[in-house]
């Protein structure tokens, strides 16, 4: 019988974990959301902040953000995707590939003020780089390409082998079959890993920190320095601005909320077809 | 012939799909009851029936009764139920963990825990399922390394730890070798004085070499599978009542 | 997995790097080549950080560096002492507080809920990591800090709310990799439990955590790397005071958090030292990583 007593008392405090750390979830986001939907105008968005108080509009630091992780992709996207396909589709198990996957799963692990570390003191001021757009998205292209590089490779090697098999059996060559017909059906996945790339490029602050800058200015070449939205939340946070700070979390947890409900959306139909094609 | 399990008008629907249908059948105690038929035809769920783990699976609706020694399982508790009724799986699977603990698992789950009775327990269905002589000095070490024949029969003392009056062997050899296969066959053959055993066979030959009875099934074509023939092993196999039942022990169909 | 043309592949990797070089076609030159920035970038990484910290550990010997007890970069003290105990300790607390939920919630996920909840829950534990740290110490500060205020008192700031962000934080890290493990383990675990009578948390505990147990600790590994790294979550709620940790209701700071206090404005001596810091960081999260790796590979 005290087994018994015990598989419920397990079950119950399974449930109540897990709808704890759901109604924790619902309270972050809802209080967040709730308070910063306050006094909110889409004018926020589109404004400078003004005064020294440095309130009333974040939109040089949404073109910051926006600039740092498009100029970060254009980076990061080539190279972490072409490396997904070497590891995919050309890459065996030899000690050079072997010391690169290693290589990967640390740089994975790297704490992200330590590439900020890093991009200060190469990209910064060794290639003079300076505060700047450029210096920032060189830092965060090594910060997301583990990302990048382990969901290309998964996407690749998720797509059945009889496309191949029909491809090469046409007389195609192993280049063109990769690019003409594994890449295009592996888009929608590599798709999802460009897109939580993008969510954690835009939520980073310690790396961008000291590598692209604090200066809240619209930025309109590579060189220009700019503080993206979320270095914005930081400096706002802890100088007690607290009814800003609302707004401005609003609007990164927005993003990121529309980030991932879009890349679980990309992601199911991708496996939703193969699914269909395996019947 | 004693009966131990009667199954009276049994159905059984997995949500809307009806799988058995109709189920009317006597199992004799102490004896060899072998189920026979075509892949699909509710077989294994029928197995199921006897220690209720279908409804551990799917949404299960079931109909009918079975009795066991008198008692309905449908007022009985699974948990209780499921000790006293063992199953064997078709693939051989060991739980991570010493030899010892594979097959002092059961006893445990009962809040067993003296280690001398545990020890007797693990010794004596060891033997029973005739694997203690070959495996008393590695008793110690990882049931992983076991062979498939090997772990097969460590599944049988595992169940015989909880000294089940009912065995079921859920095509229980089909991923054994020749001489493992023969090695259970003897097993069952001896268990069968302590226990009454319900085995699910694909091979025509075994059902006949091990059954005392015999239990042909088959789907019809509106899905459910019924009980086509039900007999003596020794009848079914030489002078069956059903021309399905010929067809297919002859190798026709299925 | 589709490897039509695996065999030829590892027989050129079985010769050398040379006769690779000469079969490669242009095509996977150019592709082995953007594989290798990993690899380059790693490097530069590790070369840059010790080349910048060099002076320090040059200057004030490493064991007087890692273990002096003051950190006073004005005084010119640079003991990171208060900086790595404090660290310890919010590593250590949000473990213990993390591991059992993270890995509670992995198991309700895989062997309780049915599939709606699971799906569910899956897009919380994704939705839980990708949220900003900033938005976690922004929490921190509007919630957690005067939470902490009103039940043990003080200034709320302190050891206590970073070990609660933090527990938030690597949370998703444990229950993603323990729910991997946990999945993977044969259905027949469970069945051989139930079929003996066993109830579900026994088929749990019996059957499925013995064979899950190297994923779940990869999962705890590699949560205590995250812990160990954060910065910014942690810089929001901790006090910034780099004081001996004596209580846990005490401002302190920990060492990522000074690095990104202190660059903005550090020079000589002071910009060695948080290098320092950074090299002592990445030397942690290179042996976490390799140990979580050690770990789920011996599981095969």
């Amino acid at each position: 019988m005290r087994r018994r007593v015990y598989d419920r008392i397990v079950q119950i405090i399974l449930i109540a974990i897990a709808s704890m750390m759901a109604l924790f979830l619902i309270y972050l986001v809802g209080y967040i959301i709730g308070s910063g939907i306050r006094g909110f105008s889409f004018g926020f968005l589109t404004r400078a902040p003004s005064g020294i108080t440095q309130t009333g509009g974040v939109w040089p630091m949404i073109a910051s953000s926006m600039y740092l992780i498009g100029l970060t992709l254009l980076i990061a996207v080539p190279l972490g995707v072409g490396g997904g396909i070497y590891l995919a589709e050309y890459a065996g198990q030899g000690r050079i590939v072997e010391t690169i996957r290693f290589a990967v799963d640390i740089l994975s692990s790297v704490p992200s003020i330590v590439f900020g570390l890093f991009g200060l003191a190469l990209f910064v001021q060794f290639f003079g780089l300076k505060y700047s757009m450029l210096s920032g998205a060189l830092t965060l292209t090594l910060m997301v390409l583990p990302l990048l590089l382990k969901i290309s490779e998964e996407s690749f090697r998720a797509v059945p082998v009889t496309y191949r098999e029909a491809s090469l059996a046409l007389g195609a060559t192993k280049d063109q079959t990769i690019f003409r017909i594994i890449l295009p059906t592996a888009l929608p996945a590599v798709f999802t890993g460009v897109l939580l790339s993008a969510g954690r490029a835009f939520g980073e602050t310690a790396a961008v920190l000291y590598t692209a800058g604090l200066s809240p200015t619209t930025p309109v070449f590579p060189l220009d320095g700019g503080r993206t939205l979320s270095t914005h939340l930081y400096l706002l946070a802890t100088t007690g601005k607290i009814e800003e700070s609302f707004k401005v979390a609003m609007v990164l947890l927005v993003v990121i909320l529309v980030f991932n409900v879009l890349s679980n959306v990309v992601i199911s139909r991708f496996r939703r077809r193969f699914i269909k094609e395996a019947r | 012939m004693n009966p131990k399990i009667e199954v009276n008008d049994l159905n059984l629907w997995f949500g809307r799909v009806h799988i058995l249908q109709d189920i009317d059948i006597i199992i004799p105690a102490n004896q060899v009851t072998a189920v026979i038929g075509p892949s699909g035809s509710g077989k294994s769920s029928l197995l199921r029936c006897f220690d209720r783990t279908n409804e551990l699976i799917t949404r299960t609706k079931t109909t009918g009764h079975i009795v066991i020694d008198g008692r309905d399982l449908a007022f009985e508790d699974p948990l209780d139920l499921r000790s006293r009724v063992g199953m064997i799986f078709q693939q051989p699977a060991s739980l991570p963990g010493s030899i010892y603990e594979n097959v002092a698992v059961g006893p445990r789950l009962f809040g067993i825990r003296d280690r001398r009775k545990l020890d007797v327990i693990v010794e004596e269905s060891l033997t029973r399922a005739a694997l203690f002589n070959e495996l008393k000095d590695r008793l110690k070490k990882s049931a992983g390394a076991l062979s498939g024949g090997q772990k097969q029969r460590m599944a049988i003392a595992r169940a015989l730890a909880l000294n089940p009056e009912v065995l079921l062997f859920d095509e229980a050899t089909s991923a054994l070798d020749p001489i493992s296969t023969q090695r259970v066959e003897d097993l069952i053959d001896k268990l069968k004085s302590t226990t009454t055993i319900i085995m699910v066979s694909h091979n025509m030959q075994q059902a006949a070499r091990v059954s005392d009875h015999t239990l042909f099934m088959n789907v019809e074509e509106d899905g459910a599978a019924r009980v086509v023939e039900f007999g003596p092993t020794d009848k079914i196999f030489t002078n069956p009542e059903d021309e399905k039942t010929e067809r297919y022990i002859t190798g026709r169909f299925g | 997995m589709g490897h039509y043309q695996k065999s030829s592949t590892r027989s050129l990797n079985n010769g050398t790097a040379y006769l690779k070089m000469r079969k490669m076609s242009l095509v996977e030159l150019v592709l082995f080549l953007f594989t290798l920035t990993s690899l380059v970038g790693l490097v530069l990484i590790f070369l840059f950080v010790i080349k910048e910290s060099l002076p320090i550990f040059l200057k004030v010997g490493p064991l007087p560096f890692l273990f002096g007890s003051i950190w006073q970069p004005t005084a010119g003290k640079f003991g990171l002492l208060p900086l790595l105990l404090s660290s310890l300790i919010l590593v250590a607390g949000s473990i213990i507080l993390a591991g059992p939920l993270g890995v509670a919630l992995a198991i309700f996920m895989v062997e309780y809920a049915p599939s709606y909840v699971r799906i569910g829950l899956k897009t919380l534990v994704e939705l839980l990591a990708g949220i900003p740290s900033v938005v976690y110490g922004f929490f921190g500060i509007i919630v957690i800090i005067p939470l902490v205020r009103n039940v043990v008192g003080g200034s709320g700031f302190g050891l206590i709310p970073g070990i609660l962000v933090l527990t938030v934080m690597i949370i998703p890290t444990v229950t993603a990799v323990a729910a991997d493990a946990i999945r993977v383990v044969p259905k027949e675990n469970r069945l051989i439990i139930f079929a003996l009578g066993g109830t579900r948390w026994q088929s749990v505990y019996r059957g499925v955590l013995p064979a899950a147990t190297r994923g779940i600790f990869t999962g705890i590994i590699l949560a205590e790397g995250r812990a160990i790294g954060e910065t910014m979550a942690v810089l929001m709620v901790l006090g910034n005071a780099p004081l001996l940790p004596r209580t846990l209701n005490q401002p302190a700071s920990a060492l990522p958090s000074q690095i990104a206090l202190d660059m903005a404005y550090a020079s000589g001596d002071h910009r060695t030292a948080l290098f320092g810091i950074g090299l002592l960081l990445l030397i942690f999260s290179a042996l976490f990583i390799s140990l979580a790796r050690r770990v789920a590979r011996s599981a095969a």
